[in-house]
């Protein structure tokens, strides 16, 4: 049952001839397939079609398609829309969504940044009589600095290869078969997620991260640094 | 002509809230080429003046030049550049880095200096045979005995050729035949490459083979003897 283009109540029997399986029931309830011909009878849409949807492989990607479209088709009477502006209270819950990301993020890399100061703080104090020693034997506390600075990055460089394998192990281990979400189905139903979700990484996403943890590790790694140029000689070879 | 000149000298520190005054008012001028020891009981004060006189720690008040340059008037850096090219330490507990090989840690100071890696492997090697070394090249610390520590410490002192070594008591880790043999050699050292050597110690066979005495007492200068040899 739906209504016709005069604005009049159009309604037909259909008879049921298979059923088909999506992710999630909702899906299933909400669309029955008809064929089109079928379809523009029952709402005397002649040979018109009411809207055509396109399904891009990225979702980002629909501002781009949409503005092509609308290059093209500008002259004839069409409306093209965007999901985003078809649905906003979605987008809205999606900016929401990248805000609590963004969140997440920020605390994860200051919890890093506080994990770096405290290994190189840690690596410093050890070998506080060895900078003491380098101190007294003429090295100047900007070349201490320089020294930490080296060891932090090589850390770094260390820990960005690891880390990195270890992800790209992760996801192609999960890619396959993806993520079986299913013992959570109720849950996953009610915010629209699959049962199965399937790992995936960009490329701007690993230099992205790798740049941030590369910067905020060495931004942060300067107050260890600093402070192993400020001990004095004496007083570091003094300590035991 | 005087390598270093010390003018009225007070230092003091905190030890937990009683202040100590370790040194009053010293004035001390060491002429170039000199052996000179520093003697005086435990907490007369010979540390601390060595550590001023090699800029490793500031005075209070007075002033201290080394080799023309006054050393309150240079900043962190300054010291340590002065450190680098004039003054050449040897510590009581020898101090070597422990990671590198005997051979490493002579050639370290050379390595801060920026000298070419053939010229400072060679001058090295030179300076190790000269104390005694030659084909303990490749050990490290843990592997020599502390006299050979102390050598390879020395050989560090001296191999850029400093106007002044400063030695905190070195032999006082050592066995008296081993002191003997560092001090005989550091005599060696001073005769042949007139470098200047100013050291610490509480021990009468050291004062022995020193040409000049200074004795402190109480951060103060009690006694300064010129000894004929």
């Amino acid at each position: 049952m739906s209504q016709d283009t005069d604005g009049e109540i159009a309604s037909r029997a259909f008879r049921i001839v298979g059923i088909f399986r999506a992710e999630m029931a909702a899906t299933e309830k909400q669309f029955a397939f008809v064929t089109i011909t079928a379809a523009q009878q029952m709402l005397k849409l002649g040979e018109s079609v009411s809207e055509v949807s396109i399904i891009l492989p990225m979702y980002e990607e629909g501002e781009q398609v949409a503005s092509a479209l609308r290059a093209d088709l500008h002259r004839a009477d069409y409306e093209v829309q965007t999901w985003q502006e078809l649905l906003s209270l979605v987008t809205a819950i999606l900016r929401l969504y990248d805000g609590f990301i963004f969140l997440w993020f920020l605390v994860v890399f200051i919890a890093m940044g506080f994990g770096i100061v405290n290994t190189l703080l840690m690596a410093v104090f050890e070998r506080i009589r060895e900078f003491g020693l380098l101190k007294a034997l003429g090295m100047k506390p900007w070349w201490v600095i320089k020294e930490v600075l080296t060891e932090s990055f090589f850390l770094l460089v260390l820990g960005m290869v690891i880390g990195n394998s270890l992800g790209f192990l992760s996801i192609l281990a999960l890619s396959g078969n993806g993520i079986d979400l299913s013992s959570l189905a109720a849950g996953l139903e009610f915010v629209g997620m699959s049962r199965v979700i399937y790992p995936i990484v960009h490329g701007k996403d690993i230099i992205m991260a790798n740049l941030v943890v590369f910067i905020l590790g060495l931004v942060v790694s300067v107050y260890p640094a600093v402070k192993a140029a400020k001990f004095s000689a004496v007083e570091a070879m003094a300590h035991t | 002509m005087n390598i270093l000149e010390c003018t009225d000298i007070e230092k003091s520190y905190h030890q937990g809230k009683v202040e100590v005054q370790a040194l009053r008012g010293v004035s001390l001028s060491i002429e170039k080429g000199g052996f000179v020891a520093l003697a005086g009981p435990s907490g007369s004060g010979k540390t601390t003046l060595l550590n001023i006189m090699g800029g490793l720690d500031s005075a209070d008040s007075g002033r201290v030049t080394v080799d023309g340059n006054a050393l309150d008037e240079m900043n962190q850096s300054q010291l340590a550049n002065l450190r680098l090219h004039k003054v050449g330490f040897v510590f009581q507990a020898y101090n070597l880095i422990p990671v590198l090989s005997a051979l490493e840690n002579v050639e370290f100071v050379m390595l801060l200096q920026g000298v070419l890696p053939i010229d400072r492997r060679e001058r090295a090697k030179a300076i190790l045979d000269d104390v005694g070394l030659a084909g303990t090249y490749d050990r490290r610390p843990a592997e020599l005995s502390g006299g050979q520590q102390q050598r390879v410490a020395l050989a560090r002192a001296i191999v850029s050729n400093p106007s002044i070594v400063l030695a905190d008591e070195p032999t006082a880790n050592l066995d008296s035949k081993t002191g003997k043999g560092l001090l005989e050699m550091m005599r060696e050292m001073n005769e042949k490459k007139k470098v200047t050597f100013i050291f610490s110690t509480h021990d009468h066979m050291v004062m022995d083979y020193a040409r000049r005495l200074v004795q402190l007492r109480d951060g103060q200068v009690a006694d300064d003897l010129v000894k004929e040899h």
